[in-house]
């Protein structure tokens, strides 16, 4: 396993109207890393993904990708550069097959794929996630748990280097979620680098190799999961002090 | 099969319905095929001259369809496209005598080409209200300019004695010869479908149709926006463009209100709307049902448009996905 820095996010700022979603937020992901991404609502998480996803922009700072700066870049671009993202509020493509939908990322997030190549590509990411039989079926069909690993699926499918989960254990039943972790570390060998929000703690914490957690737009701790999980600062942040703990 | 469709009634069910004979796609196609090419060879001037209306605004709708039904881009100045292309197409022939042939193409292209430059505005927006205003406005501007170039366009006047389509051999496209026209606008209308066809079960389509249901997601999943919303407004502008030059010829009067209107936008949303948005045959269906019945209803005066109205508020409660997905529920 190589130690190379496939992302570096350095001194990002960014502010909506008088709030400030993110203050000088540093961080970089290894290759073939997970790193878990907590904090309590509101604090920037899902901002955070969306400036390095490329669908919003940060008001200073910099995002490196594989040592090049990717600022300019649209979000289309930068899946095709291999960075792809899961939504936390679901965005299926309701009208549309399963396999529509998946074969969207196949098809688009690379170049040069023919189409019947993208296919056989979205058939075989469902296969992986046990949604084969699933297919044929409309996406406004499926049920909360389905829809989040249909945005998996469709991340997934568009062969990334990195992947930028957002909440996708969250609201699953218990056997969901364990399937889920093992979906995780199954990316996770398949060479893939992962950044995930997640508030279940378990879940979370027993998949990342790393993990930060932001407050108020600030990074407040980092470090392996059971460093993060003991830090004081954190426990402050969440339960409102050691003593509620 | 009976108790399946009984038990399934009203819900939304993976177990196949029971199939009516009349929803196989052998007796839908014999069905179109007999009314369309073989029934107007039987029928007078007047319903032939309905029925090509009706396929002209089948056409314009099949074009709007491609940016509202299949990308979901409420445009709603696309009447303006259909204006452009009759009035393009028309000044070309009485000024320079250029063959109608040639102008069904250069009108659809200039047509084409405002499209684009339409669509450059539109590209930076998101929200359907500003995407409607916008078209809307840039409709209304074209409209101005027509009826104020009177120089060129006589403005309200109008331009008359419009050259018809040059015959072909022996056939012949001028009044005496409706039946001609009539098979020559259901020619494009099946060059028009076959054309959405491809464009929307290949990977264009799949761009477009994404795009419709979420723009953020279908961006982040490597879809250029840009290039593909460029795409569909420049292929369905020319289709309208192509509608509006046939129409230029066909009726041989223009003038800026009969083309350029609001109400042929009107016409266009309901049409398609009715007939179903997002379906391949909705918009023909759509066109039969208001072009026809519009006509047939003349005798009613300007009550006929209450009736209009009505019809379109029942389509909209009890069959909001259209006529044609109510009807047969295999088409897309």
């Amino acid at each position: 396993m190589t130690n190379k820095t496939i992302i570096q996010v350095e001194n990002l700022n960014k502010s909506f109207g008088g709030l400030q979603a993110l203050k000088n937020v540093n961080l970089d992901l290894k290759s073939n890393e997970i790193l878990g991404l907590i904090g309590p609502n509101g604090a920037g998480k899902t901002t955070l993904f969306n400036i390095i996803s490329g669908s919003i922009s940060p008001n200073s700072g910099l995002i490196m990708f594989k040592g090049s700066d990717i600022k300019n870049k649209r979000s289309d671009q930068r899946c095709k550069l291999g960075i792809a993202r899961t939504f936390q509020i679901t965005k299926p493509f309701q009208n549309m097959t399963i396999v529509e939908n998946v074969t969207v990322g196949a098809y688009f997030g690379k170049n040069n794929i023919s189409i019947s190549q993208a296919r056989k590509k979205a058939e075989e990411t469902l296969e992986l996630l046990g949604m084969k039989e699933l297919q044929s079926f409309e996406a406004n069909t499926l049920s909360i748990g389905n829809r989040k690993k249909l945005e998996l699926a469709r991340a997934l499918a568009t062969d990334p280097q990195i992947l930028l989960l957002d909440e996708v254990i969250g609201g699953l039943t218990p056997t969901e979620v364990n399937a889920m972790i093992e979906t995780i570390k199954e990316i996770k060998k398949m060479g893939i680098s992962v950044i995930m929000i997640e508030h279940v703690m378990k879940a979370v914490t027993s998949v990342s190799d790393r993990m930060i957690v932001l407050n108020y737009g600030e990074i407040i701790a980092r470090g392996t999961p059971q460093e993060v999980t003991e830090n004081p600062i954190v426990i402050e942040a969440y339960l409102g002090g050691a003593k509620n703990a | 099969m009976e108790t399946v469709a009984k038990t399934n009634k009203g819900k939304r069910s993976f177990v196949a319905r029971k199939e009516y004979w009349y929803q196989s796609t052998k007796v839908l196609y014999s069905a179109s095929a007999i009314i369309l090419i073989i029934l107007p060879m039987f029928v007078g001037n007047y319903t032939l001259h309905i029925l090509t209306l009706t396929l002209i605004f089948a056409v314009l709708a099949l074009s709007w369809n491609l940016v509202a039904g299949y990308s979901g881009i409420f445009s709603f100045g696309h009447h303006a496209f259909f204006g452009i292309g009759a009035y393009v197409s028309a000044l070309l022939s009485i000024k320079y005598g250029l063959s109608p042939w040639f102008g069904l193409i250069i009108g659809g292209g200039i047509a084409a080409i405002s499209g684009i430059v339409i669509s450059l505005p539109v590209l930076g927006l998101r929200a359907a209200p500003y995407i409607a205003i916008l078209t809307l406005g840039f409709a209304e501007i074209v409209k101005l300019i027509v009826s104020n170039l009177v120089g060129l366009t006589r403005g309200e006047l109008g331009l008359s004695g419009i050259e018809p389509f040059t015959s072909i051999g022996s056939i012949s496209f001028n009044l005496a010869h409706r039946l001609n026209s009539y098979y020559l606008i259901l020619a494009v209308m099946c060059l028009v479908v076959f054309v959405i066809l491809k464009v929307i079960s290949g990977p264009r389509g799949l761009a477009l149709k994404s795009i419709r249901e979420s723009q953020d997601a279908a961006e982040s999943l490597g879809v250029n926006l840009r290039k593909s919303k460029l795409y569909v407004f420049m292929l369905s502008a020319f289709i309208a463009g192509v509608a509006g030059s046939f129409y230029a010829h066909y009726v041989q009067v223009l003038t800026p209100s009969s083309v350029l209107g609001v109400d042929i936008m009107m016409q266009i949303l309901v049409i398609t709307v009715i007939g179903g948005l997002g379906t391949i045959y909705g918009p023909i269906i759509g066109s039969f049902i208001v072009v026809m019945g519009l006509e047939y209803l003349r005798f009613l005066g300007d009550d006929r448009l209450m009736i209009y109205g009505v019809v379109l508020v029942l389509v909209i409660i009890f069959m909001p996905e259209g006529i044609i997905k109510k009807v047969f529920r295999k088409a897309k």
